[in-house]
């Protein structure tokens, strides 16, 4: 069985070039899309490993209109979203009305913002898709006001803690209700980085999203090979042997 | 709106934390109400830390300035600033609470040994995440915390300050949700974060005035404090808010408004999202967060508390700042006039004093808020200090 998979790749890590090679050899494998990550000074829901890729980027003088520069240019058979926290987007120096614009013209198909939980949402006005965030303890109330954010999936948040790899997968029965009751696509990230935790996620859910594993690929391997290796990394986890 | 002062605050963190904001504001809730939960916090602050702090007049000052000088002397209290009110009100609604684990970032260091302090007191195991650079500086307050048995982790991320300490003690409390309670040692934060700090603080604006209308039969002209975070000021102006009285809340101006090396959220920072809140935060064009600039590792914070971008935005009390400089004046002034050797978050309240155009015969109180102990190091290698002690 062959279900969803949604990559995380930080945008800038280790330059936006490389970001570039990277996202187009993740065509022609089936993926249903990407996040790309807006590099953030303050990263809070974020591991060790993703915290570099933020600073690196940053570093590497990474800001939202050259990240926008290189999707617009960009031919992908997947959807792509962007990952931002907050701050970057609400104080984007031509205002966020020109922000969200953008987004539509460049194709971006969701906002993903690990600052913004369900409560907030109506008091930032942000007039584009989000993709909800659903933890093991969000309260059944809360995910009422999903059905506000015209959300294109749910990210549910698969344990307590920041990004990162790691063996377990709990909280399956929370899973189920929640997919039941929102009747949306429920992608579980967060710790994801085995085959098998794949399979497993894909017999609750509609997919998974795995990010701080193939970030660590990048991290160690050099320019020249990268994009070959997220590729295999990510042909590995989706069962893909051709 | 509820989380909200004006339009700022809120609770921009992950949704998994969520729910535990959600415990800790019916927690406090409920201690609200609990005359018996009060009593043990003003008994423990009473026989413990201290309190009530004399409101001391500085009779050499005085007479320098020309005005009635009056000192509100946190620094006396156990551990030896204000941060240790909060410290014992958090740690008793922790233990409210049934958590086990506390956690707790720190700046100066001050907040760490006031939490490892409470910590103590009660038996509870004690995590303080602290930035490395404010570790080198602030290395007495270091070894303190590891005495008082608590564990520091120092913070190799960004920009190794108190910003950073946040984020990494966050993400410890959202990795250890079910058994740990964040005290966090500012008015800054998610909601109800700094309702609750404001709350465990007031009580020194709430001494003053009375201590005030005791010498002097009314109110004062001014109150002045430093704001990093904002905690010793929220607590000292939250009984004056429009009582009259000109309330004063300094910046760490660093090396200089001009020079952008400063720590002045409040006047050169622009409205965005910072550690759960709507507020000033120091940041680039492209919403990055800065690197700050003081003196003082206590108030070199790129945020300020929500509650102070509000009073800032309806006049309730007006914001200055001064520099490393004059910071560094006032921490020998006062050392040389009253014997009082300040924390230099405080010598930035004290160094407004010169600041202020008509002060003949003013009644003025500066909020004392910690000793200088822990910066003699910092203090001592500054070339402005250094050539001035025989």
């Amino acid at each position: 069985m062959r279900k969803g998979f949604i990559a995380y790749i930080p945008a800038g890590f280790p330059d936006l070039e490389t970001t570039e090679k990277i996202l187009l050899s993740l065509n022609g494998l089936g993926i249903t899309g990407v996040e790309i990550g807006v590099p953030f000074s303050d990263p809070v829901a974020d591991g060790p490993v993703i915290q570099i890729a933020h600073k690196v980027a940053l570093e590497n003088g990474v800001n939202l209109d050259k990240i926008l520069e290189m999707v617009s240019n960009l031919k992908v058979d997947y959807d792509l979203y962007l990952m931002s926290y907050l701050n970057p987007i609400l104080n984007y120096p031509a205002g966020k009305e020109i922000l969200i614009r953008r987004l539509r013209e460049v194709g971006i198909k969701g906002l993903i913002v690990p600052d913004l939980p369900l409560r907030e949402v109506e008091n930032v006005e942000i007039d584009f898709p989000l993709v909800p965030f659903v933890a093991p303890n969000t309260r059944e109330s809360d995910l009422e006001r999903i059905r506000r954010v015209s959300a294109p999936f749910v990210y549910y948040i698969s344990r307590y803690g920041v990004t990162g790899e790691k063996e377990d997968l709990p909280f399956v029965d929370h899973m189920k209700m929640v997919k039941e009751k929102l009747r949306l696509p429920l992608f579980v990230g967060f710790g994801i980085s085995k085959r098998e935790q794949v399979e497993k996620v894909w017999e609750v859910a509609d997919g998974v999203i795995v990010g701080s594993l193939l970030v660590r690929i990048i991290s160690e391997t050099s320019r020249k090979e990268v994009a070959a290796k997220v590729k295999e990394k990510v042909k590995e986890l989706i069962g893909d042997h051709s | 709106m509820k989380g909200y002062f004006g339009p700022y605050g809120g609770q921009y963190v992950p949704e998994i934390l969520m729910p535990a904001l959600e415990e800790l504001e019916k927690a406090y809730e409920e201690v609200s109400r609990d005359e018996a939960f009060w009593a043990e916090y003003r008994k423990l602050l009473e026989d413990y830390a201290g309190r009530p702090t004399p409101l001391y007049f500085a009779k050499r000052l005085s007479e320098k300035y020309g005005a009635k000088i009056y000192l509100k002397r946190e620094d006396l209290l156990h551990t030896g600033a204000h941060k240790i009110n909060n410290a014992i009100g958090q740690v008793l609604l922790a233990l409210r609470m049934g958590k086990r684990r506390v956690i707790a970032e720190t700046g100066a260091g001050q907040h760490g040994v006031a939490t490892a302090t409470a910590a103590a007191l009660f038996g509870l195991e004690c995590v303080v995440y602290m930035g490395e650079e404010d570790m080198n500086r602030q290395r007495p307050n270091v070894e303190r915390m590891r005495l008082l048995g608590a564990k520091v982790v120092p913070v190799s991320s960004g920009s190794k300050t108190l910003k950073d300490a946040i984020n990494e003690a966050l993400r410890d409390w959202i990795t250890n949700l079910p058994t740990t309670y964040y005290v966090l040692g500012s008015v800054v934060g998610p909601h109800p974060y700094p309702t609750i700090v404001r709350d465990f603080q007031k009580i020194i604006g709430e001494e003053t005035k009375h201590q005030i209308l005791e010498k002097e039969g009314r109110l004062p002209d001014y109150v002045i404090a430093c704001v990093g975070g904002g905690s010793n000021a929220a607590g000292m102006f939250y009984t004056f808010i429009d009582s009259g009285v000109k309330l004063v809340g300094v910046e760490a101006g660093g090396k200089g408004l001009e020079t952008g090396e400063h720590a002045a959220s409040l006047l050169r920072g622009k409205v965005g999202y910072l550690h759960g809140s709507k507020t000033y935060v120091l940041q680039d064009e492209w919403g990055q967060v800065r690197t700050t600039h003081s003196v003082s590792a206590g108030l070199d914070y790129s945020g300020v508390g929500p509650e102070h971008a509000y009073w800032k935005e309806t006049g309730k009390v007006f914001y200055d700042a001064v520099t490393d400089e004059e910071a560094l004046d006032a921490f020998l002034e006062l050392s040389r006039y009253e014997g009082i050797i300040p924390a230099l978050e405080s010598a930035h309240a004290l160094a407004y004093l010169r600041k202020i155009e008509d002060l003949d015969g003013k009644i003025v109180v500066v909020n004392l808020s910690g000793r200088g102990d822990k910066d003699l190091a910092s203090v001592l290698s500054h070339p402005r200090v250094r050539e001035r002690i025989s």
